[in-house]
């Protein structure tokens, strides 16, 4: 049986290009279409959303079929707020006009975001009486973002959402987003070229390239593919404390603070989703004194996992709920003699938002 | 009512109501031709430029074979109406709708391509079902469109010499507009009612001209 969600099967001849890409998306959560440029992302969203009918196969949400051999359900009914990387203000409305636009037709009694929440989440007040025209890019990714949600959308579509806006302030707005979709239950659709966005963002990746869609991966499965040469861990914290003197931020893990740099900028109290690389996290058998690094966390060592053709040794930890791995030389794993079971100290020399941070 | 006050109000007439006739065939035809992916559609487009570059004397021609009672369109309106439409001042409507068709159409088109199908998907997206799109959306973006539009068909369509004499003929009070009495007078050598005639007519295109282009000037400054 069909559960409720996207569910596409379809093939699109563009030119010379070929485009076959299926998949069955959860009922909530945030799903990246995640592949190089040129992979086809904008023409797979193009035609779910139904803005190309030109393909052949089939799109369903939930019960209803949007587009089979027969159906081609106009985009009007769909209900998807779209979030367009070229945001597509209209130019005859200023800011507070464009967002009235959506709201003015959300059928009666459907449920949505609150109006506040919007123009909170997205900064949008100051701009409310600007016409669009003098908004800068990163402005106008704000207000279309806020006008899709404002449709009160049974879908939520982002293409390249916030490609406009400098890093500080994506980072700010991630965490939000990421809850206030969250408590929506929002199904997403989000596409990004940003690692660190996908990151921060989605519940699960739908690899697209070459125009095929690979199988759908949990974030973590995602950020360990066999693609990348390295491993990384994914760790939910909160941000607890910013010390501007230092540029220092404090983040909660499981009742620990990590001490990381970086984060400036990012309100105390947000959700955070931090990435930490394999090869920067090392271990010592006891608390370390005089070392450079300052987070050293006490973990149980889960499994040690040698890795077959390399030196290395990657050691997996349980860190209360959440998955820390380390990778070291096998011969240091076997000088220090550990064991699996055995409580260490993880040394986490850095953390980061993004996975690509050279 | 003087000869010249009744073909003054006479011409003013026509135009008027090709003009209100024209918004209403010429907006979805235009709209159509903006937007449709339909293999017809450089057939349509030439056929609605046609009255650009045919003579005057040849719509005349064959809207005078087709309109006259003996042929079916004429013989219809007839049994409608009781009067015919060959040398009546509906007939004159008729030609004129043909006659300045790519005056009202070609504006109209010019003005919904520019809005692009960017804007018309955003707008589909946020739930404007077709209609609620074209009046919240189409509308205001094409107002300039519009005004261009209606005036130069209003203009055109005061000037038009060839198909009101071929159709219309010559009947004071019925069919006879400002340029077929200027005509006249230039046949009879009454030169003075002609350059009154000419000169109000010049003077009335270089007003109306001059107020299109500024409100194309002071719109786009406004938007840009």
């Amino acid at each position: 049986m069909r559960d409720k969600g996207l569910h596409f099967d379809l093939t699109r001849q563009i030119d010379g290009f070929r485009l076959e890409a299926s998949a069955g998306l959860p009922e909530t959560g945030i799903v990246s279409i995640s592949g190089p440029s040129g992979a086809g992302k904008t023409s797979l969203l193009r035609a779910l959303c139904g803005l190309d009918r030109h393909f052949s196969g089939r799109v369903s949400f939930g019960e209803t079929v949007w587009h089979d051999r027969t159906c081609r359900q106009p985009i009007h009914t769909r209900r998807i707020g779209i979030a367009f990387q070229d945001t597509r203000l209209f130019p005859h409305h200023d800011v507070a006009g464009n967002l009235a636009y959506a709201a003015k037709r959300v059928p009666a009694g459907s449920a949505g975001p609150e109006q506040d929440e919007i123009l909170d989440l997205l900064d949008l007040r100051p701009l409310l009486d600007q016409s669009v025209n003098t908004l800068s890019g990163g402005e106008r990714q704000r207000v279309s973002l806020g006008r899709a949600l404002m449709s009160s959308p049974d879908l939520l579509v982002l293409d390249e959402p916030l490609s406009a806006l400098d890093t500080a302030r994506r980072n700010r707005l991630l965490p939000g987003l990421r809850a206030l979709l969250g408590r929506l239950a929002l199904p997403t659709l989000h596409v990004s070229h940003s690692a660190s966005e996908v990151a921060q963002l989605a519940d699960h990746v739908l690899p697209l390239a070459g125009g095929r869609t690979g199988p759908l991966l949990a974030l973590k499965d995602w950020l360990d593919q066999p693609g990348r040469d390295e491993r990384f861990s994914l760790l939910a914290g909160r941000l607890v404390t910013q010390d501007e003197a230092t540029g220092l931020s404090g983040v909660d893990v499981a009742g620990r603070t990590l001490i990381l740099p970086g984060l400036d900028g990012i309100a105390v109290g947000s959700a955070l989703r931090l990435i930490i690389r394999a090869s920067d996290v090392a271990i010592a058998l006891k608390p370390v004194t005089g070392l450079s690094i300052r987070n050293q966390i006490p973990v149980r060592i889960l499994r040690l996992k040698p890795q077959p053709g390399t030196a290395y040794c990657d050691i997996d930890f349980a860190w209360t709920e959440q998955a820390l791995t380390a990778r070291i030389t096998r011969s240091a794993a076997d000088s220090l003699g550990l064991a699996e079971g055995q409580t260490v100290i993880a040394l986490i020399k850095s953390a980061s938002l993004d996975p690509d941070r050279d | 009512m003087s000869a010249t006050a009744s073909a003054i109000f006479l011409t003013l007439n026509l135009a008027a109501v090709t003009t209100l006739i024209l918004f209403a065939l010429g907006t979805p035809l235009a709209w159509w031709l903006a937007t449709t992916r339909s293999r017809w559609r450089p057939v349509i487009e030439a056929i609605t430029a046609l009255p650009l570059v045919l003579p005057p004397t040849v719509i005349g021609f064959y809207l005078l074979i087709l309109l006259n009672p003996t042929a079916p369109i004429g013989q219809f309106w007839v049994r409608l109406t009781g009067d015919t439409l060959t040398f009546s001042f509906s007939g004159l409507v008729v030609a004129s709708l043909l006659y300045s068709l790519p005056f009202m159409v070609q504006p109209l088109q010019t003005a919904f391509e520019r809005i692009g199908r960017d804007q018309i998907e955003a707008a589909a997206s946020l739930g404007a079902a077709p209609f609620d799109l074209f009046v919240s959306l189409v509308l205001p973006l094409s107002v300039r469109g519009f005004l261009t539009a209606g005036i130069l068909t209003f203009i055109h369509t005061i000037g038009e010499f060839g198909v009101v004499l071929m159709v219309g003929g010559n009947i004071p009070g019925r069919t006879r507009t400002l340029s077929i009495a200027l005509y006249d007078h230039v046949e009879a050598l009454r030169y003075d009612e002609a350059h009154a005639l000419a000169a109000g007519l010049v003077g009335l295109s270089l007003l109306v001209l001059s107020l299109v282009y500024w409100l194309n000037r002071r719109r786009s400054r406004h938007e840009g």
